[in-house]
């Protein structure tokens, strides 16, 4: 289980954000539960860029929000997230590694888009930087 | 040069591979191996090693107090004058330079030293005794014979130590991981490392040797920019699933204590205006294609990130790109603290005298913890 303190310190930190990009209070919404050691959902990762350059090129063409969220030196971008409705229970590895054929194929209908407080759709030139 | 030849002739006992022998034989079970950084990698948090480095001297030197009356009637008859220490306990190490503008090991094992009374042995080439020498804070020093170029095919580390490609350790790794050495050795604290302490570390798990490791950025980066930042002995231990990822500073700009002006102030530099200015299409315009690529993260990150609350997901490497594809996001089942247990090996002290093995923990966990954020965010 995650530790509650960390929880709600990392959902207050995204509560601020939210707020200061303009949002209202009672339209911040966050997941209910925080399950472990299952599969979760999937996200587009359009491109990893070095921190410079995601703070840099994309000034303008994304949500601000998204630009402070990162201060490590290489960034995912995350975009188009889908969640599982039923998660399904499996075991981690480290880094990037491709996901038992069985449990991919049952992933990909299991999963219905997320509807984000502030969406993002990164500029196709990510791909390029 | 002066001080360094006036250190060599007050300073540490030289001895032979059999004197050092015995030197290490006085302290047997009580012999910490260290492992780190020389002075060209250098650390870039030299106090963080040496909070780490008070924590094992403090467990060391308590340990040992309570049978080292006994043992020093017993060494004395069979040890020459000479080999006579007040210490209870040692260090071995690659006698590097405590130098305070480029530290390195040997700081750590100086820190070791003053601090905590530790004796110290320091396993250097022959080929650097008549130029720069060892630091005056070493109690002994034993010269080994660098070994030529050519280590064979699959060898690992450098010319100062590692495996041939045989797996057989060469150079100082020789002598203080060697047959002789080894039944004296109570484990291994490696304080990062590059190449050299890479292949020391997993020569020394493979013979079974415990190991206790921090890690430790050095002062100069990879020159590889997709090499992690703390060295190949942080992504040897990774991929040997023993530690997890851990960054030095990845949160956000924006601290959960922040007040919403000082947040507001940051997005005004991060491009608010122009975003304003701009509605650029809010969904993106095609979904990628299915991978069966995953990607195991730490909750809450891992939920926030299906739920496209988070946005960008940082991290202290980098997939060859180009990476364009669509992720799953496994949540890790451990919390991050659990995390770091794995990470901080068991240094199991031998106690002489009632024979028990004394199971030093890693004390420091909430310390270490204070010192390093253990998930990415």
């Amino acid at each position: 289980m995650p530790e509650p303190d960390k929880v709600i310190e990392v959902e207050n930190m995204y509560r601020t954000l939210m707020l200061a990009s303009g949002m209202k209070e009672a339209d911040i919404k966050f997941p209910a539960v925080y399950p472990t050691g299952c599969l979760i959902g999937s996200v587009d990762v359009p491109a990893v860029l070095p921190n410079a350059t995601y703070r840099t090129a994309l000034a303008g063409h994304v949500p601000p929000s998204v630009l402070a969220e990162s201060k490590a030196p290489y960034v995912f971008l995350c975009q188009n997230p889908q969640r599982l409705l039923a998660p399904m229970e499996m075991t981690g590895s480290f880094k990037l590694y491709n996901l038992p054929k069985q449990i991919w194929k049952q992933a990909v209908h299991g999963c219905v888009p997320a509807e984000p407080m502030e969406p993002v759709a990164f500029p196709s030139f990510v791909g390029d930087l | 040069m002066a001080s360094t030849k006036a250190a060599l002739a007050s300073g540490p006992n030289e001895m032979s591979e059999v004197e050092a022998l015995q030197f290490i034989t006085q302290f047997s079970g009580r012999c910490l191996l260290l492992l780190g950084h020389g002075t060209r990698g250098s650390y870039a948090e030299i106090d963080a090693a040496l909070l780490e480095a008070d924590d094992i001297g403090q467990r060391m030197s308590s340990a040992c107090s309570a049978s080292v009356s006994s043992l020093d009637e017993s060494s004395s008859s069979r040890t020459p004058k000479r080999l006579q220490v007040p210490q209870q306990w040692c260090v071995v190490f690659g006698g590097d330079h405590a130098k305070s503008d480029r530290p390195s090991i040997g700081n750590v094992a100086k820190h070791l030293h003053e601090q905590w009374g530790a004796a110290v042995l320091a396993v250097q080439s022959r080929h650097v005794q008549s130029t720069t020498g060892v630091d005056a804070f070493c109690s002994a020093v034993h010269w080994y014979e660098p070994v030529q170029a050519g280590r064979g095919a699959g060898a690992a580390g450098s010319l100062y130590g590692g495996t041939d490609g045989q797996g057989q350790p060469i150079a100082a790794t020789a002598v203080y991981l060697g047959k002789d050495f080894l039944p004296h050795i109570a484990g291994v604290a490696a304080f990062g490392g590059g190449v050299t302490a890479c292949a020391e570390v997993a020569y020394a798990l493979r013979v079974g040797l415990p190991l206790k490791y921090l890690p430790c950025a050095p002062k100069t980066p990879p020159k590889d920019p997709h090499a992690h930042p703390f060295g190949p002995i942080h992504e040897y231990l990774m991929e040997m699933g023993v530690a997890e990822e851990l960054t030095v500073s990845s949160g956000a700009d924006a601290a959960a204590g922040d007040s919403l002006d000082d947040v507001k102030a940051v997005l005004a530099r991060l491009g608010a205006e122009a975003f304003a200015a701009k509605t650029p299409p809010k969904t993106p315009s095609a979904p990628l294609d299915d991978s069966r690529t995953c990607m195991t993260m730490h909750q809450p990150w891992a939920s926030l990130m299906v739920y496209g609350i988070k946005r960008a997901e940082g991290r202290v490497w980098t997939p060859s790109p180009p990476f364009q594809v669509r992720t799953a996001a496994h949540a890790l089942s451990t919390s991050p603290r659990s995390m770091y247990v794995h990470l901080c090996f068991i240094v199991y002290l031998h106690r002489e005298g009632c024979g028990s093995m004394l199971e030093a923990r890693c004390l420091s966990l909430t310390r270490s913890l204070k010192l390093r954020t253990c998930t990415e965010h």
